[in-house]
């Protein structure tokens, strides 16, 4: 901390400084990976024409001049200046398999992805949290063993296959919840206002839209959800721990204050200071992991999207796709830091 | 910004039948395999895609629901003049087109100018239109429409329209019924170009169909309601909906809790637990389609007859036929389908007798054949599962001491490079569009005047003898000429083995009971214009 | 990390492996998974004498038989038999194999390619360092999965560029951490005094700065292997794994996909070993990383 100056205005200098570092790093990313996204795609065999031909095939002609029509006759480095110059005016192209501009696409499939991943961390916090919480007091018992044991399954857990595995006991035996799709077609229908179902089966006032909503949630959210599960209640034991040998922790003990209340009001406040940074980092991996899950459960997200866009060598698509996930990523995890750097002022300092 | 036009269209619309659904309307509930590229078949290739347009428009003639007989549609009767040249339609009076779809409504019913901006799009490259949403007409092109066509006009009033042809085709009406050569409203589509949107008419669909378009959310759901104005009559179910399921799996589930009411291409392997379902009609008709195996007649040792022929015997089509279709479908002699007409009954098929393939192939000097085979990434009607397919092969090419390595690419890759010819041996297949032996002989095993394979040509197999009958018989129009020409064809096919015949599957479609009216279709589309679904 | 530097040092008993172990052996997770890898190892490389089957061989009339526990099994295949009738439990000892195979192969190249890049970053500085650390920011902006799927997309699907694709995805993890070790190690006074006595860059490394990073490095080595395993059978299960007939227990899950309502074990077993596996390694990467490095445990 530079002498004369008070701690505060300090602090705020170094915070805006810290921002203005982040951001400064994230645009050579950002323009690498245009380059490398743009250069990747291009390496895949094969062309948008003929992925959407059925087995009747086209004429030579015929394609040289639909490939014209779709700007890719061009020489390589050309497109790539012409894609670089529409991207920086906001412009991220229109799909050549829909004809829609992929901004909007992006905007209609994304609150689906937003929703899925909201209520996927919701569900791991709320149960990862005390879990964690419970195995670091019981530390050594048997339920701190068999929920780390559980913890550590979940972490192991293949996705694709845990997906199916619930959707046949849970949908197919049991006929507990629906099997895919976010809202129930027959019954429901409400227009996309905002694309998140909850709040638009709110609008729509139908009765009963809204816990239909919720069920379609619920199996994918658990998906989704697992890992981080895991990842959560094994970093909010440990970190848990490692505070309940902190002095101050022990000073309260001896105190004479109840084991519950020196974890609940003295401990967990400090331990949750990392587990929130890994919360975050976890938000951006799922943004942009949800593949698997959107893929078993028909989900209309980001990620299914992609994985489509990839087999129908829809080149904008996966140009713009691809940016503006890794933009939501980097815009995540630029938070979290930002929001870490605030609980925890060392780190401002490191480097 | 254009999108947020057909977004408050599409809002608005779905208001309008938000409120007449209220009253304890109908609904249907189809689940479909995939998102539609747009609404205009004449720019698609895809059967997701013509059957999302299908509720929504007419042809000039169509196929009865469930036939392969074309029929009068929009035209009440058409007449073919002797020389094979002249085809005049007259058109049914005071058909409309839907009201109220996107802001617009039609100030007059249909007549021959709509007939004539609808071919005109395809074919002429001055129409307004001949550019909008790529421009790509492929199915008019490959349907040889430009030689063929010489003229299209009005005739003595605005209902008789009047096609004039270069040459006489026997299959030209057939054709005709096909998605590609869907009317289109000309009014529609000079309102949008004046709002200087014409790319939303491939978009939002106004049509003279059984429903009107209400709305689409892309990999969820299209909605269309009853068109109460239909020609036809107005159709018995209100409302009907496509919910878009890729998963087959997901299909059968939604279908058990009676989300959706009929659903397309089962797995082979729950149509067993489908047929016991109390509440399932699991309905199926013989496919109009082949899976084939294919042998690149033009890569040695492919090339020798008795090399093909003993690679055939090799395989067991009966085992293929059990795990593969499970059951559903039919072991295939002929390249066209049993329900075909000119069928060839008389054709002997390969027996499976792996002894005397080993020993054909040590006859023609093959051993330790190394070679590459081709599966198809997708699922088709005509070959449920080809990597499964692919792996029981290459354990029965084994056993005859052939060394197989299985290959595969992504779908349009995968055709592009067999059409080319870089495979040794694959599997492909073919479902019919029209019902004529044509589009099956000639698309698939034809070749050009130079003796140069078709694109389609899979096998790379040129015939001159099989050429000369299979063009022969379109340019004649007696149907018993035509079969006897198509019989040599397919005797031709069988002496030389240019693939291996695999099946001609069943098409199998589960319904709810409460459905009924529901057709299967030959050709692979989904209709639901008679159907009816009980509370 | 001092404190193993001198404990190499030290003659007395325990020796550090001994004493790696007693920490080790203290937790029971640990060696349960240290077991069930050892087996799980031992059958992979003895599949061929294990086996009761050729896993390739396709037994005619013997398809989508159950395992020994359901009505209608048949005693001559334990596990039952797939969709064309291979012996289940032969395919899952052999995938045993694949999977370890992709495992430690990812984990081994990127060792490799990691210490390499991650040394060679914190060692030349400047503009190595920048473009190094930024093109592993790249990877790691773009979703993992689909980034595999790219690489997968331009080189084709087969077993070898599987290992590629996780290779690339999982490399900025290896790069990262050898590169903050060395540099935190560079700076250290010992470093310093070593390059004054004139000890060349290429001992210093090797003799000084890389052994202090092993500790993690081991520990992300072991949850390496897990990871790729579940990346690779996730690639596997989209198809774009191990091209068939090679029983890799995510194209096994896969291609009975359309089985999972009929004959659900089919599907059930192949997710099970992936499960198995992967919960093992991972129980003994914990027992690693408490026993190597302490401080790491935080994670």
């Amino acid at each position: 901390m530079a002498s004369g100056e008070t701690p505060a205005r300090s602090f705020k200098i170094s915070m805006i400084y810290f921002l203005f570092k982040r951001l400064a790093l994230t645009v050579p990313t950002f323009i690498a990976l245009m380059f490398i996204t743009f250069v990747m795609i291009r390496l895949v065999p094969g062309d948008p024409v003929e992925a959407r031909r059925g087995e009747r095939g086209i004429s030579p002609e015929r394609h040289a001049e639909l490939l014209k029509d779709m700007g890719l006759d061009q020489p390589v480095w050309k497109q790539f200046l012409d894609y670089s110059s529409d991207i920086l005016q906001g412009d991220f192209g229109t799909s050549i398999v829909s004809k829609t501009p992929i901004l909007h696409e992006f905007i209609t499939l994304f609150p689906a992805t937003l929703e899925l991943t909201f209520f996927a961390m919701l569900f791991a916090t709320l149960i990862g949290i005390p879990a964690g919480v419970f195995a670091a007091a019981r530390r050594g018992g048997i339920y701190d063993q068999s929920l780390m044991g559980v913890a550590l399954a979940g972490y192991s857990m293949p996705l694709f296959w845990w997906g199916l595995i619930l959707i046949l006991v849970m949908s197919n035996t049991l006929g507990l919840t629906p099997v895919s799709g976010r809202v129930d077609l027959i019954k429901y229908f409400y227009p996309p206002v905002t694309g998140f179902a909850l709040i638009d089966s709110l609008l729509s006032n139908q009765k009963g839209a809204f816990m239909d909503a919720v069920h379609h949630l619920i199996l994918p959210s658990i998906v989704l959800g697992t890992v981080p599960l895991a990842v959560i209640a094994r970093m909010t034991r440990s970190s848990m721990l490692e505070v309940l040998e902190e002095d101050y922790v022990r000073t309260a003990r001896a105190k004479g204050l109840s084991a519950w209340r020196v974890i609940g009001v003295h401990a967990l406040r400090n331990a949750l200071i990392p587990v929130v940074t890994s919360i975050g980092l976890q938000v951006g991996t799922l943004l942009a992991g949800a593949v698997l899950t959107e893929t078993i459960f028909s989900w209309p997200g980001v990620g299914k999207w992609l994985v489509e866009s990839i087999g129908r060598r829809d080149y904008p698509a996966l140009q713009g796709g691809i940016m503006l996930i890794a933009a939501c990523v980097m815009v995540v995890n630029l938070i979290v830091d930002l929001l870490y750097g605030f609980i925890n002022p060392r780190i401002r300092h490191a480097k | 910004m254009k999108i947020s036009h057909v977004f408050k269209a599409a809002l608005l619309v779905g208001a309008m039948s938000l409120a007449a659904s209220a009253a304890d309307a109908k609904s249907l509930v189809y689940c479909s395999e995939g998102s539609p590229e747009n609404f205009t078949p004449s720019i698609n290739t895809t059967g997701t895609s013509f059957d999302a347009a299908r509720p929504v428009y007419n042809k000039l003639v169509e196929f009865a629901p469930g036939s392969t007989t074309a029929g009068p549609a929009l035209a009440e009767s058409y007449e073919v003049s002797p020389d094979g040249l002249t085809i005049t339609f007259k058109l049914r009076k005071g058909v409309k087109f839907h009201s109220g779809v996107n802001g617009f409504t039609p100030t007059r019913d249909l007549n021959a100018d709509d007939v004539i901006w609808s071919f005109g799009r395809m074919w002429k490259a001055d129409h307004p239109y001949a550019k909008v949403s790529g421009g790509a007409y492929d199915y008019f092109n490959d349907m040889s429409m430009p030689d063929l066509l010489a003229s299209i006009e009005k005739g003595g009033d605005d209902l008789t329209v009047i096609m004039k042809l270069n040459k006489p085709n026997a299959p030209i009406i057939a054709n005709l019924a096909m998605d590609f050569a869907t009317i289109h409203s000309a009014e529609y589509a000079d309102y949008l170009m004046k709002k200087g949107t014409p790319e939303q008419f491939d978009q939002v669909p106004v049509g003279t169909g059984a429903f009107s378009f209400v709305t689409y959310q892309k990999d969820a759901v299209i909605r269309y309601k009853a068109n109460a104005d239909y020609f036809a009559g107005k159709p018995k179910i209100d409302d009907l909906i496509y919910a878009i399921t890729p998963d087959a799996t997901a299909r059968y589930a939604k279908l058990k809790a009676n989300e959706c009411q009929v659903m397309i291409a089962p797995n082979p392997a729950d149509l067993e637990a489908m047929g016991k379902e109390a509440d399932i009609n699991l309905m199926s008709q013989a496919g109009l389609n082949i899976g084939y195996m294919a042998m690149n007649a033009q890569k040695p040792p492919f090339d020798k007859v008795e090399v093909r022929k003993a690679i055939a015997m090799a395989i067991d089509r009966g085992a293929i036929l059990k795990e593969v279709y499970q059951g559903a479908g039919q072991q295939a002699k002929n390249p066209i389908p049993p329900t075909m007409w000119s069928y060839d009954d008389s054709t002997v098929d390969i027996e499976y007798n792996p002894e005397k393939a080993k020993e054909m192939l040590k006859a023609a000097g093959v051993e330790n054949l190394q070679t590459d085979l081709w599966w198809m990434p997708v699922q088709r009607p005509y070959n449920p599962n080809a990597k499964r397919m692919a792996e029981m092969v290459q354990g029965d090419l084994a056993k005859v001491g052939i060394t197989a390595t299985l290959v595969s690419y992504e779908w349009g890759e995968y055709r592009k490079r067999m059409q080319a010819g870089e495979h040794q041996m694959g599997f492909l297949g073919w479902t019919g569009d029209n019902g004529d032996p044509d589009n099956f002989l000639a698309v698939l095993l034809g070749c050009d005047k130079d003796g140069k394979p078709a694109a389609q040509n899979i096998p790379k197999w040129c015939n001159t003898a099989f050429q000369a009958a299979i063009v022969k018989a379109t340019e004649i129009t007696d149907q018993g000429e035509r079969t006897k020409l198509y019989q040599e064809a397919q005797k031709i096919v069988a002496a030389e083995t240019p693939w291996l015949n695999i099946a001609h599957s069943t098409v199998f479609e589960p319904v709810r009971k409460s459905v009924s009216g529901y057709k299967i279709s030959p050709f692979g589309s989904h209709e639901f214009q008679n159907v009816d679904v009980a509370e | 990390m001092q404190s193993s530097v001198t404990t190499t040092d030290r003659v007395a008993p325990p020796t550090p492996w001994r004493a790696f172990w007693n920490t080790f052996a203290e937790n029971r997770g640990a060696v349960i998974g240290l077991a069930v890898v050892v087996l799980i190892s031992l059958v992979a490389l003895f599949a061929p004498v294990l086996a009761p089957y050729d896993p390739l061989e396709q037994i005619k009339g013997a398809t989508r038989l159950p395992p020994f526990w359901s009505d209608g099994a048949d005693p001559r295949f334990l596990l039952g038999t797939d969709a064309v009738g291979r012996d289940m439990l032969s395919r899952l000892m052999y995938g045993a194999r694949i999977s370890l195979f992709i495992g430690l192969s990812v984990m081994a190249v990127s060792m490799v390619v990691g210490v390499a890049l991650g040394l060679a970053a914190a060692w030349f500085g400047g503009l190595l360092d920048v473009i190094i650390i930024r093109i592993m920011d790249l990877i790691m902006a773009i979703p993992s999965l689909v980034l595999a799927i790219l690489i997968i997309a331009i080189i084709g699907p087969s077993l070898t560029n599987t290992i590629v694709a996780v290779t690339i995805v999982y490399l900025p993890r290896y790069v990262r951490l050898v590169r903050a070790s060395a540099l935190s190690e560079l700076s250290k006074d010992y470093v310093t005094a070593a390059k004054v006595a004139g000890v060349g860059p290429w001992r210093l490394m090797t003799n000084t700065v890389l052994p202090n990073c092993l500790a993690p490095l081991i520990v992300q080595g072991a949850l390496g292997v897990s990871d790729a395993i579940l990346e690779a059978a996730g690639l596997g299960f989209l198809g774009l794994g191990a091209q068939p007939p090679t029983p890799e227990w995510g194209a096994m899950l896969a291609d009975t996909r359309d089985l999972m309502m009929s004959h659900p074990w089919v599907m059930a077993l192949p997710g099970l070993c992936i499960l198995i596996t992967v919960m093992a390694i991972n129980l003994m990467g914990d027992g690693l990383r408490d026993a190597l490095d302490p401080r790491l445990r935080k994670s």
